[in-house]
């Protein structure tokens, strides 16, 4: 039987035990929150991932579809604390704040969240890349325009 | 708060298996080595808290957003660089 969950954002969402994810330390600023489920927003580049405890959710994009040269290297504890064996385990989202105006919204490109899909384990993981913004522009070619003109 | 001397070389264990060793001074720059489980998520603090921040502004945003605007927004949203 499908369990179901409220959310301000998406209504009523039914899921499976078996599709939560597992965060042991939460996220930083949601130590709490350890169960996520994540859900693709049809015809939109964003993940909605979605706590279950309660009604706090996070926007996440595909950095390696906007970023052509985005890496997520793993540290060994990384691998460990996911259990990763294989790199096809492996998914990688980051997160966006939406600001306004919207063109002026940001991605946190230094501290991805990495899933094992296999054992439904993730963490946000604080990758030791100086070049990888926390505030990295979405829309960074209309910002470009804009200090053009 | 506790507060311990150390010298250079000394370490702190914290708990089964955290160990905090001071590896060097230089001015007002203290270089540290950190032994921790591998379970153990080790932060500078100003990168913690700046992703913390972050965090929470994402999470509060959402609130004042809905479906349709999301997808508005993802329809002018750039492909790769």
């Amino acid at each position: 039987m499908p369990l179901t969950l409220e959310s301000s954002l998406l209504g009523t969402i039914a899921y499976e035990a078996g599709e939560v994810y597992t965060f042991a330390d939460g996220i930083p600023g949601f130590p709490h929150l350890h169960e996520f489920i994540f859900r693709k927003i049809e015809d939109s580049p964003f993940t909605v991932m979605h706590a279950i405890q309660e009604d706090t959710c996070f926007f996440l994009i595909d950095p390696f579809t906007r970023y052509a040269d985005y890496e997520c290297k793993l540290p060994a504890f990384a691998l460990e604390q996911l259990k990763i064996e294989s790199q096809e385990d492996v998914l990688c989202y980051t997160i966006v704040v939406l600001r306004e105006p919207l063109t002026d919204s940001t991605t946190n490109l230094s501290a991805p969240i990495v899933l094992n899909v296999r054992e439904r384990l993730g963490m946000q993981l604080a990758l030791e890349n100086e070049a990888y913004s926390i505030r990295t522009k979405l829309f960074a070619e209309a910002a470009d325009e804009k200090v053009g003109k | 708060m506790l507060v311990l001397r150390r010298k250079v070389g000394e370490a702190i264990v914290i708990s089964e298996g955290i160990q905090v060793k001071v590896i060097s001074v230089q001015g007002d720059q203290v270089k540290i080595g950190i032994e921790a489980p591998q379970h153990v998520s080790v932060y500078r603090q100003e990168i913690y808290d700046a992703i913390q921040e972050e965090n929470r502004q994402a999470a509060a945003q959402q609130l004042s957003m809905n479906l349709l605007q999301l997808k508005e927004l993802g329809s002018s949203f750039p492909k790769k660089k």
